[in-house]
């Protein structure tokens, strides 16, 4: 095969037609970043690998393309932006609050042949600096308002919470293995063996409790619904769930209410979230569009301790779905 | 809703399944040599196993009925695995000849031979040993007798082709079946068809 005419495994062209699409997605994502003053900016395509595989943060480094640089580290091609500007806020800007946005390309390898690119555009948001609800509502607004510029029909938001799971769990009292098993449990919604599990396990715990770990993974939708059937006491689960609550009148205010989907026993993929995490859904694409959260650990990381929310858009997906 | 079906005993096994819980299989058991059908508001399709998944995974179908095995083995795993359908039990072990553990071997790592690589390398990463693996595509049992490998590690039913080659279980690895698994969007859009299938499948095996 000669190797001028085609192109590696997960590599693609982008011709005009998609291209033309790809372009008018992100001038309708960016006009939204604009209107609420959020900084454009490019991250180095190169980082250190090292800013990737650092403190556990859950990036698979197996799926990173990365090659030795002249000084002999391992240099990455971006795989994410969250970091890179966790990185540049802590270390440039240096101040908070700071709304940064950004639209690129994130790097993956793919090893196999099963339809899996190894370049994705995504366009996205990070809000870093406030603490309050208003940051879990400013940037709802801006997923919410850019949905609707995007012209896109029924889309879902579907959220949970690293804080009320990472709390949950506590409240249980398992051991490694039966956390892990019961996060298996959760991630996956398997049905058949959370019963098993929570009859074995949780003998100790009353009626309603049980029941309510049951039926968790297929009780999503309203918060006030979730937060009425939850059988315990505890100040930090209350609290988290009184802000999901907030956040829910305020889309109810804004009039997207309808999007959004609670669903407390999803587990976030990464370690960094540390408060809500967020993945948006329609038909017609077979992925997430759009995911995010918040991570308040992280920039400490970099030396600036301070809270942080953000997602992006994955707008490779979103030009499969306009494509049709 | 799209309803993916493996291709041979896991078919036979679902369709008697959903049968039982009161659907129209009859064309399903009609269908020849098609590898799709329509029944009532359900599209069926028959492929194999990896191939489902893949499907799953890009959405061109909503729910599908695929062996442990193969999603273990599959990298992409972001679907949800709503039950276990409790069929086509079997399990992976690792077999050889009755004197693996105290036979002498002349090179460092032992050469292990099975049609799932990725499970073979887990359990010997949990051991901490170091093996070669030999990737087959079947007949598995072949690679001890024939001498490429000194063990396998493959599918166990109910043992008799080990048996057949002189080969025994010497650890067993993880019980497998049949799971009913799903795309994640469609769980979110059509979720009470997809719970209704899963409910009709469960009641009705509650009753047996």
């Amino acid at each position: 095969m000669n190797n001028i005419y085609t192109l590696p495994i997960g590599a693609t062209d982008i011709l005009d037609d998609e291209n033309k699409i790809k372009l008018q997605i992100i001038k309708q994502i960016q006009k939204v970043f604009d209107a609420y003053n959020y900084k454009s900016i490019v991250p180095s395509m190169f980082d250190y690998l090292e800013l990737y595989t650092q403190s556990n943060i859950g990036i698979d480094e197996k799926q990173i393309i990365s090659f030795q640089g002249d000084e002999g580290k391992l240099i990455a091609l971006r795989a994410d932006f969250t970091l890179p500007i966790a990185r540049i806020v802590a270390t440039k800007y240096k101040t908070v609050p700071s709304r940064i946005s950004y639209v690129g390309e994130t790097y993956q390898k793919t090893n196999n042949m099963l339809g899996r690119r190894s370049e994705t555009t995504v366009a996205g948001a990070e809000l870093i600096g406030i603490e309050n609800v208003l940051a879990e509502e400013e940037i709802l607004s801006i997923v919410s308002t850019a949905l609707k510029k995007l012209n896109i029909k029924k889309p879902k938001i579907v959220i949970g919470s690293s804080k009320f799971l990472k709390r949950f769990l506590q409240l249980l009292e398992m051991s490694k293995e039966e956390e892990r098993q019961f996060l298996d449990i959760m991630s996956y919604k398997k049905t058949s063996e959370l019963e098993k599990f929570v009859d074995n396990k949780f003998a100790k715990l009353s009626n309603e409790q049980k029941s309510y770990i049951k039926i968790l993974p297929w009780q999503f939708g309203d918060i006030n619904e979730l937060i009425e059937k939850f059988a315990w006491k505890d100040e930090t689960i209350s609290k988290e769930l009184d802000r999901l609550n907030k956040l829910q009148k305020y889309a109810h205010m804004k009039g997207f209410e309808e999007m959004l989907e609670f669903d407390l026993s999803i587990v976030p993929r990464l370690n960094y979230y540390t408060g809500i995490v967020f993945k948006g859904y329609c038909q017609g694409v077979g992925d997430d569009i759009f995911s995010g959260g918040r991570y308040d650990k992280l920039l400490e990381q970099f030396g600036l301790d301070c809270p942080a929310i953000g997602f992006s858009f994955n707008v490779t997906n979103l030009i499969k779905l306009m494509g049709e | 809703m799209k309803i993916g079906l493996t291709k041979g005993r896991v078919e036979e096994q679902v369709l008697q399944i959903l049968e039982q819980a009161g659907y129209n299989i009859k064309p399903l058991l009609d269908k020849k040599r098609k590898l799709t059908v329509e029944v009532d508001s359900n599209q069926y399709i028959f492929a194999k196993a990896n191939d489902i998944i893949t499907y799953i995974e890009h959405g061109i179908i909503d729910v599908g009925f695929v062996g442990k095995d193969v999603m273990i083995e599959q990298s992409f795993k972001d679907y949800y695995e709503l039950m276990d359908l409790g069929v086509g039990k079997c399990y992976f072990a690792l077999c050889s000849f009755a004197n693996y553990d105290t036979k002498k071997f002349t090179s460092n790592a032992r050469k292990i031979a099975s049609k799932y690589p990725n499970v073979t390398r887990m359990y010997f990463s949990s051991r901490n040993e170091d093996v070669e693996i030999i990737k087959l595509e079947g007949s598995v049992e072949l690679a001890p007798v024939l001498g490429i490998a000194e063990a396998i590690v493959d599918i166990v039913e109910t043992g008799s082709t080990l048996k057949a080659h002189n080969l025994h279980v010497i650890e067993k690895i993880q019980d497998i079946s049949v799971r009913m698994i799903a795309n994640k969007v469609s769980f979110r859009f059509i979720h009470n068809e997809i719970t209704k299938l899963v409910n009709d499948i469960k009641k009705n095996s509650k009753e047996n």
